[in-house]
């Protein structure tokens, strides 16, 4: 595999169940600094897992995962400072907090990281002018759109800076217009900041719209770049 | 801190109804703990009439009310030149329609406790005449002046002045001579307690070990400890504390459950703060935060009902012999007890937070 990969996969599996349920089956995958690549395949077909290996939150069986070339699961790594600041996470569904502002939302990400309140506000404030949500920073989450939703959730994966950005079928619960503007926005970022992307989708057009396409079937790639 | 704020007002009613919990522990805690203080404040106060130097007393007796200073005591006590003067009280219950708790009081004639009564209306009981001088707190609140009569064992007795105490106890009482009281009520002994006042330049502690070497069945007392003869009151204290903890344990297992229903609620989103790098011990603090903040309210809230709700039950007993003594030490315990509340009800909610799986927690319908 390369040495230059930003995230790298040795060899992964994945089962449940007591190994009934074998979700990724010896996943080798390399993907480079400022890439974007989709994940596509069935339901089932073991993409979120997937997902989830690669943002730290589910450790695989066998294998290895590396990000920047050192594995996330050596002893001592901090995985809390390698979710907050290596890598950030965009949810099909947001996951916002709808008690709190889009502002404090994007904050969150900064709890525990950066002491400074003000420096905490300054941070957010600046990546929902960029998103264009600047007029509506003081909004709840509960009484924003999907598409603003959505930007704020982008807002809040990226306030940290990672140079890895993953997305969990981002624009899945929007509706076109405003998929295919968070899209353009999403890929805007990447590219702009120099983010590599990782992302799940069932859509084409979603998948055609980055560098790379790989297509999961039960726990394995089985083509990549297919129409 | 601003999440775990805003976290309660997700659902109002729950949270509202967890704070009445713990405010009514709380408040069940100050006030019951605050009225047994006040009944020892009380029955200290029986320690100081007239300011004395030293209190005599049977020992070992459960209540002074038990307590029998025999006469040939007495009398050496009075010819004893290291005393200057020695006052003497006998009380009696006499129940009234309006006060079931009334007391009667026998004191020394002309003796300090006797002369610190002030006749405001009327004149001093007549010898071998069923008379008593009533206080001013016990005539305003049994409605009764001078010719008014109160109930007692043997007959009626006819109130022949009012007079006004600095002392509480006395002003809500009657009082009589201790001749009169022990002609009124004879199964009551001349003195249940002597008060001591010495004369000047007496070695207390030498005075006092020889008393108690001389009569064994007598015991002295400080007047600022003078409840401490009595261990019985803390049982009094201690059952106030104990009725106080069924309403606590209560409360606790309200914010236990509002908690774990916050939390269960809230997997996917404490999923979502572990998957954006939260540690598992900033959402432990997140949660433990809410319960406290929970508790603290609910404490102030319970401080106050408590506060108020020992002196709206006491006013409401009408009793003499019990007031409300809210010390800031209650109230500190109040508060205290609120916040090991908010800690005990939201730390099992905090753990299983803090120990979910990211994944597991992101998948939660």
């Amino acid at each position: 595999m390369s040495e230059a990969a930003h995230l790298e996969l040795r060899a992964v599996a994945k089962s449940y169940e007591g190994g009934r349920v074998r979700a990724l089956r010896g996943i080798d995958l390399a993907i480079a600094r400022g890439e974007s690549v989709a994940i596509v395949g069935p339901s089932g077909s073991g993409k979120s897992t997937l997902l989830a290996v690669l943002g730290t939150l589910e450790r695989p069986d066998e294998g290895e995962v590396l990000l920047a070339g050192r594995s996330v699961w050596s002893r001592g790594r901090d995985l809390a400072a390698v979710r907050a600041l290596e890598l950030g996470f965009v949810f099909q569904l947001y996951n916002l907090v709808p008690v709190l502002s889009a502002r404090e939302n994007v904050e969150l990400a900064l709890q525990g990281r950066v002491a400074s309140r003000a420096e905490r506000r300054r941070r957010a404030l600046a990546w929902l002018e960029r998103l264009g949500l600047l007029p509506r920073a003081e909004a709840r989450a509960s009484v924003l759109s999907g598409g603003e939703r959505q930007r704020v959730a982008l807002a809040r994966a990226l306030v940290n800076d990672p140079p890895l950005l993953l997305a969990d079928e981002p624009t899945g619960a929007l509706d076109r217009a405003s998929g295919e503007l968070l899209l353009a926005e999403l890929r805007r970022t990447a590219r702009e900041h120099g983010k590599t992307l990782v992302l799940v989708t069932h859509d084409p057009a979603v998948a055609a719209a980055c560098d790379r396409r790989l297509r999961l079937v039960d726990g394995a790639f089985v083509g990549e770049n297919e129409a | 801190m601003i999440l775990a704020s805003r976290n309660l007002s997700r659902r109002p009613l729950r949270s509202a109804l967890a704070l009445c919990g713990v405010a009514i522990g709380v408040a069940a805690y100050v006030a019951l703990v605050s009225i047994a203080d006040g009944f020892v404040v009380t029955l200290t106060r029986i320690g100081q009439l007239g300011q004395p130097d030293l209190v005599v007393q049977t020992r070992g007796v459960v209540d002074p009310i038990l307590s029998a200073i025999a006469e040939p005591v007495l009398a050496e006590l009075r010819a004893d030149e290291a005393l200057a003067e020695v006052d003497t009280y006998a009380t009696h219950v006499a129940r009234q329609p309006a006060q079931p708790f009334f007391l009667v009081f026998g004191l020394a004639a002309g003796g300090a406790s006797w002369r610190s009564c002030r006749i405001e209306e009327g004149r001093s009981p007549l010898a071998n005449e069923r008379e008593v001088l009533l206080g001013r707190l016990a005539a305003e609140r049994l409605e009764l002046g001078v010719g008014g009569e109160l109930q007692a064992s043997g007959g009626a007795l006819r109130i022949c002045g009012i007079f006004s105490s600095s002392n509480a106890l006395l002003a809500g009482s009657a009082v009589t001579t201790s001749e009169q009281h022990h002609a009124l009520f004879p199964d009551r002994p001349l003195a249940q307690l002597a008060f001591l006042h010495f004369a000047e330049g007496v070695d207390r502690r030498t005075w006092r070990t020889r008393f108690e070497e001389r009569h064994a069945t007598l015991q002295t007392l400080e007047p600022s400890s003078f409840t401490d003869a009595y261990p019985e009151l803390d049982l009094g204290r201690q059952l106030a504390r104990a009725v106080s903890w069924i309403a606590c344990l209560a409360a606790a297992i309200g914010v236990l459950n509002t908690m774990m229903m916050n939390v269960l609620e809230r997997t996917r989103e404490i999923g979502t703060l572990l998957a954006i790098g939260w540690t598992r011990s900033r959402v432990l603090r997140m949660i433990l935060a809410e319960g406290c903040i929970l508790a603290l309210l609910g404490g102030a809230a319970g401080l106050l009902l408590g506060a108020l709700g020992a002196q709206l039950t006491v006013a409401w007993l009408d009793w003499v012999l019990v007031t409300a003594q809210v010390r800031t030490s209650t109230l500190l315990e109040g508060g205290a007890l609120a916040l090991i509340l908010g800690v005990l009800g939201s730390l099992v909610p905090a753990l299983r937070a803090s120990r979910l799986a990211p994944t597991e927690a992101l998948r939660y319908e």
